[in-house]
């Protein structure tokens, strides 16, 4: 499949890429990995004039910790976040998000970040950075604002951003206490395939009561979304299979599906049930 | 706006006049001539254009060839030395792991970057490692089997 | 022919296929990989309409884009019809469009980015008629629409009853077998089911997609590389879409095929792209179809209905079974007709049935045209039947083995259509698979959301006659032999399965026989690569190849042996005294220097072996489908039988099946290369699977929704069961006329695997699926059904 005509330009610094953009707001695009605005040009879905590579500008590619924050560079592979002790041992969440993207091939060259950017609700990084409370730290050409992940997904494949702006960085808060969390996706294949349907769930619980509750979804509605209702009947209760199945069913009711060709929007809901159910268990299990 | 692309395939240097549209695919099959790298899908999805950039597995369908300035790729045909087959390649044909071969010079390479960080796969690490490689007609059985015998021949070579 | 008893040297051993070396290096050319100076690219314009009057085609823009050497429509195009076997198709759309994604035009220019870029400036003007996407719909007397309303008129090849019938205007095929007396059956029965299955259309989805190179050379002849799985068919369906003779055409196949399983077989774009090669001044034209084009538009597999009603007494005997089957053949007839009939015959491989009584059609809707795909229509037929026996072993509470051994047919049984049967297998299959699975401990079922479950699941194949092959064989002066032949080697590995043949036959290694590229110009006709046929006819064409050559080096050798040729032997190119081995020659010297002319023949000529070998097969009485009484009593070459036994895990959440354990077994009659034939086998884990579970070309209005890889869910690694639990069984009963008493078996791997499937789902959960692919959202349904129900 042949690729349409465009120019290419791989800034040097994140000036001279928001400066591209702005000279063609309409008909630039903005790549790092670029596994999703490649494939989406070759079906013709998308036909921008301009591609601003930002894989060549330095420094952007990061995996850092800090006493309270995890940053991820713009650049950072979805590779270099797998690699990263801290996402293994303090994030599970996000590991085990990552982890069923694709494959190592595409992984390698994939980004975090150009995957939020694409806004697509079956992201499986997406929901994992909602549940985490992601913070987006955003640059434009009037400088640079702070988007928390819970307004960034505005629409269907639409999300903040401006047409000229970029994610610089991600900043996980890092999390104190006695928690667990995991993230389970179900989909139409073993592989290979984004999630029909996917649940992040983390659990604070002190003396055997839940202090924090925090549910997102993946391919649950237009936007990965916080089932906040369900969240907030966990919190104050003591985690045991009938609290659970309470909030797993407030998630399957207020979520709202979409029917596309991979899955009916009736399916995706009663799959929410499960998973959320799932992923609160699994999370459960993990608190220490 | 043709640009000048320099950069190391199967290790030999290579410059290039090339349109920013060029991919890293259709590069290396028509501009280059190695055709060894397969497109099956040209989204990403199939694994059959899989070659490897500096160490790292890529999707050759969804790289631009002006990505890979400057860097080394290795190809299907850059495995062997010389005459002699890699070991991926010799038991991928003694254990029947072949048959149309559309999808092993993919597989062969995913399952050589598998092997290099990690010796010793069990048989679900080689499955996870090649569920990005799709093969119409085997059902993977004897690819498996093949990529287990190569590590276990690999590590046996390695100790001598 | 040859010693069954006979300890063979490469027969029966895994040998290393011969395109192996050239697939693992990357250096094995693919038709894919072939490029010519001065090569252009073309791209087909497709119609965006499932029914409709072309009211014109404004090709104006796409002509003047820079780059562009060749626009043509329909008026370009010899005005001819192509099909197989019922004429009905042109190159390119004339006056209407019958499906979404027909061609309409077609551009050749300096790159496919142009080419494509000049396919959308082409404007096309539609006027829209009536569609129809259900068969059930085109099957009426009065149809709101006719998809050919000159079908009357089409050339047909007559076979069985009449085709055309004004009652069924859409439909354009009809097969019908009628045995006994049902009604008589019925009264026999202790319980009579009657249910009706289904299955989606499903993809080829080879590895390598469907392109070709064209060039229509300046003097006139044609010349095509294409990744076609079937030299000689399609020569011929250039021939007659052209309307220029064989003789001016030649169609090369490059040894390295990216897949076939059916669907390779019909013509593509190798005609179109030769009438741009003209337009566009002689030059080399290149298409590659997308992946889009190759799943949806280059052939699918067809949807049949199946309706089944069938008595059994108590004893597990089978009394009648009456089937009605509708297949939905899409816009163009393509192999339809052909499926259909080869479909009819699918029960009567497999089971005895004292009455039997089977209605089948095909017509053309609004959809893209099926063609051929592994199984040939058995696929569909045995996925309903499979899950009907099950359904009968319920009915009466026996066992589903034990059904199947009361009713599988026996060896030289002539079965419900009059045919005799051959190297049947049927209990030695159900054995192997019965302790294949049975090996990992009796099934342990679970509480939870993943519910186990086995089944099992017989299957047959026929393989095509009347059916021709034709060989070559050469011996070359270093002692090496080539075998010219038309066999496509698609992957199935028949390439290195001749040359076994051919090495086994003069006692070399298979390193010094080699096969040659398939050309029409070198290499003889042979019928296609499909029907499993090729161990079977080729390798009987390449036997008797053999044995010509050999006559010609034994009446040389004699001459200068001082013996007559048959007193001489010839093993591993060494020509002896039979009854003294010690006087012997080597057959490189019987290349003499003549002159100064190197090493040939003195007299001049080559070692060249030349054979055809042919399959009759009996009149057939098209108003019954039975095979004449006339002591062949044969309708098709041979068949091939296959059992499976699964156990799988459904999820009563989420409606998910896995498949945990296969037990695979094929009669094959003797295993040539057993690791190849393995190979073949696993297809039920790959294929088998998909089609069961997963794999659907999702279609709207005609438009198919998810043509490609990301939404086509083709089966990964991952998918697939452990190799731990997956037991493959080869079982041999000689075929009396293989070579080396050897049949094909190929198609049968995968028709098993669905209904074992659907039965271990019965199994495990109690729900019975009756569509395929069983999808999560299948099965949660039927759950949800039978929750409702109790």
């Amino acid at each position: 499949m042949a690729l349409p005509v465009f120019d290419y330009l791989a800034p040097k610094s994140i000036e001279e890429a928001c400066a591209a953009l702005q000279s063609k707001p309409d008909t630039s695009k903005l790549i790092a990995g670029g596994q999703s605005v490649l494939r989406v040009m070759k079906f013709r879905i998308m036909a921008p004039e301009l591609l601003v590579d930002v894989k060549a500008i330095p420094g952007l590619r990061y995996v850092e910790e800090e006493p309270d924050v995890l940053r991820i560079g713009a650049t950072a592979t979805q590779t270099d976040v797998l690699r990263s002790e801290i996402v293994r041992t303090e994030f599970p969440l996000l590991f085990e998000a990552i982890s069923r993207i694709a494959t190592t091939a595409v992984r390698n060259t994939a980004t975090i970040v150009g995957n939020i950017c694409v806004g697509h609700t079956a992201s499986d990084p997406s929901a994992a950075l909602l549940a985490l409370d992601a913070i987006l730290v955003v640059v434009g050409t009037t400088g640079e604002r702070v988007v928390p992940i819970s307004e960034f997904f505005v629409g269907h494949m639409t999300t903040s951003l401006d047409a000229t702006e970029l994610v610089r960085e991600i900043r996980i808060p890092r999390r104190k206490g006695n928690l667990g969390m995991a993230y389970l996706a179900h989909a139409g294949r073993a592989a290979m395939e984004t999630p029909l349907v996917a649940a992040g769930a983390i659990l604070s619980v002190r003396d055997g009561v839940c202090t924090g509750a925090t549910i997102a979804l993946a391919g649950a509605d237009e936007t990965p979304i916080r089932v906040g209702r369900a969240e907030e009947a966990l919190v104050g209760t003591r985690i045991d299979d009938r609290t659970i199945l309470q909030a797993s069913s407030i998630a399957a009711e207020d979520c709202s599906p979409d029917t596309d060709v991979y899955a009916s929007g009736e399916y995706r809901r009663r799959l929410v049930a499960v998973y959320v159910r799932d992923a609160l268990r699994t999370a459960a299990s993990r608190v220490q | 706006m043709r640009s000048h692309i320099a950069l190391q395939i199967n290790g030999r240097r290579h410059t290039s006049e090339i349109e920013p549209n060029t991919l890293l695919l259709d590069f290396l099959r028509w501009e280059v001539g190695l055709t060894g790298t397969k497109e099956g899908c040209g989204e990403g999805v199939c694994g059959s254009c899989t070659v490897d950039v500096d160490g790292e597995l890529v999707r050759s369908c969804l790289t631009l060839a002006v990505q890979v300035a400057g860097k080394s790729v290795t190809t299907i045909e850059g495995m062997a030395n010389g005459e002699k087959l890699h070991p991926l390649q010799r038991k991928f044909l003694e254990h029947g792991a072949v048959q149309c071969g559309f999808c092993s010079p993919g597989l062969i390479v995913t399952a050589n970057a598998l092997l290099a960080a990690n010796p010793n796969p069990s048989e679900a690490e080689v499955r996870d490692a090649l569920r990005g490689n799709f093969c119409r007609c085997t059902g993977y059985v004897k690819i498996i089997e093949a990529v287990l015998a190569a590590a276990s021949e690999m590590r046996s070579n390695a100790h001598e | 022919m040859n010693n069954p008893t006979e300890e063979f040297s490469v027969v029966g051993k895994n040998v290393i296929r011969e395109e192996g070396p050239g697939k693992v290096t990357g250096f094995g050319k693919y038709a894919i990989d072939i490029e010519f100076p001065r090569m252009l690219w073309a791209k087909v314009k497709r119609s965006t309409r499932p029914h409709a009057k072309i009211l014109n085609v404004d090709i104006s823009r796409a002509q003047a884009l820079p780059g562009v050497h060749a626009v043509v429509v329909d008026k370009d195009c010899p005005q001819t019809l192509f099909g197989f076997g019922c004429y009905d198709e042109p190159l390119l759309a004339r006056d209407k469009v019958r499906y979404i994604g027909e061609p309409v035009a077609a551009v050749a220019a300096d790159s496919e980015a142009i080419a494509e870029m000049a396919c959308d400036l082409i404007e096309v003007d539609y006027e829209d008629l009536p569609a129809i996407f259900d068969p059930w719909e085109a099957f009426g007397a009065n149809p709101k629409t006719l998809i050919h309303e000159n079908q009357a008129n089409y050339r047909r090849v007559p076979i069985g009853p009449v085709q055309y019938d004004a009652k069924h205007p859409n439909a354009f095929g009809y097969y019908r077998i009628r045995t006994g007396e049902v009604s008589k059956g019925f009264e026999e029965a202790d319980a009579i089911i009657e249910k009706t299955y289904s299955n989606a259309m499903m993809a080829h989805a080879t590895m390598e997609r469907h392109n070709c190179i064209s060039h229509w050379g300046a003097d006139d002849n044609i010349t095509v590389w294409s990744s076609s799985q079937a030299a000689y068919p399609l020569l011929n369906q250039i021939s007659e879409a052209l309307d220029v003779p064989h003789s001016r055409i030649r169609v090369i196949i490059p040894k390295y095929v990216g897949g076939g399983f059916g669907g390779k077989i019909e013509m593509k774009a190798e005609g179109l792209c030769a009438v741009l090669s003209r337009a566009a001044g002689y030059r080399p034209i290149k298409i590659i179809y997308t992946r889009e084009e190759s799943l949806c538009w280059a052939g699918v597999q067809h949807p049949f209905e199946m309706r089944i009603k069938s008595g059994v007494r108590k004893d597990g005997v089978i009394t009648a079974c009456e089937m009605f089957v509708l297949v939905n053949g899409g816009a163009y007839a393509q192999h339809g007709f052909l499926v259909t009939r080869q479909a009819s015959y699918g029960p009567l491989g497999s089971y005895r049935f004292p009455h039997f009584k089977l209605d089948n059609y095909v017509v053309y809707t609004n959809n893209p045209p099926g063609v051929a795909y592994r199984g040939f229509g058995n696929t569909q037929i045995h996925f309903a039947l499979e899950s009907h026996i099950d359904e009968l072993a319920h009915a009466i509470g026996m066992d589903t083995y034990e059904i199947r051994r009361r009713n599988v047919l026996h060896e030289n049984e002539i079965n419900a259509a009059g045919e005799i049967q051959h190297s049947v297998a049927g209990a030695e299959l159900l054995d192997e698979i019965k302790s294949g699975l049975e090996r990992h401990g009796p099934l342990e079922r679970v509480d939870g959301p993943w519910r186990r479950g086995r089944g099992i699941a017989f299957a047959n194949k026929d393989s095509v006659a009347p059916s021709a092959s034709s060989a070559i064989v050469k011996i070359h002066n270093d002692e090496t032999v080539e075998i010219r032949h038309s066999a496509g080697n698609i992957g199935q590995g028949s390439s290195t399965t001749l040359i076994q043949i051919a090495a086994e036959f003069f006692k070399v290694t298979p390193e010094r026989v080699r096969t040659a590229e398939v050309d029409t110009w070198v290499t003889p006709y042979d019928q296609l690569t499909g029907s499993s046929r090729l161990t079977f006819a080729a390798g009987n064409a390449v036997l008797m190849a053999c044995e010509d050559v050999k006559r010609q080096v034994l009446k040389m050798a004699s001459e200068l042996m001082q013996a007559t040729p048959e007193e001489l032997e010839l093993a591993d190119m060494n020509v002896f005294v039979r009854d003294n081995p010690a006087r012997l020659m080597r057959v490189r010297d019987l290349f003499r220097t003549v002159f100064f002319t190197g090493s040939f023949l003195p007299a001049g000529g080559e070692l060249l072996g030349k054979a055809t070998f042919t399959v009759p097969s009996s009149k057939i009485d098209p108003e019954t489908g039975h095979a004449a009484n006339d002591g062949l009593r044969k309708i098709f070459s041979f068949c091939t039988r296959a059992a499976q036994a699964v156990e799988v895990a459904v999820n009563i959440e989420t409606g998910q099946v896995k498949l945990e354990k296969i037990a695979i077994a094929n009669d094959l009659g003797k295993a040539i290369n057993p690791m190849s034939c393995e190979g073949q086998m696993h297809a039920a884990i790959s294929m088998g699977l998909g089609q069961a579970i997963s794999e659907e070309l999702q279609i709207s209005e005609g438009s198919i929704l998810n043509g490609d890889f990301s939404s086509y869910r083709f089966l990964t690694a991952k998918d697939a069961p452990s190799n731990e639990y997956v037991s493959t069984h080869i079982v041999e009963i000689p075929q009396f006329d293989g070579p080396y008493q050897a049949k094909g078996f190929s198609e049968a791997t995968t028709s098993p695997t669905a209904p074992a499937i659907a039965n271990a789902i019965f199994d495990a959960v109690g729900v019975r699926l009756r569509h395929m692919p069983m999808t999560p959202e299948r099965v949660l349904e039927a759950l949800d059904q039978l929750n409702t129900e109790n």
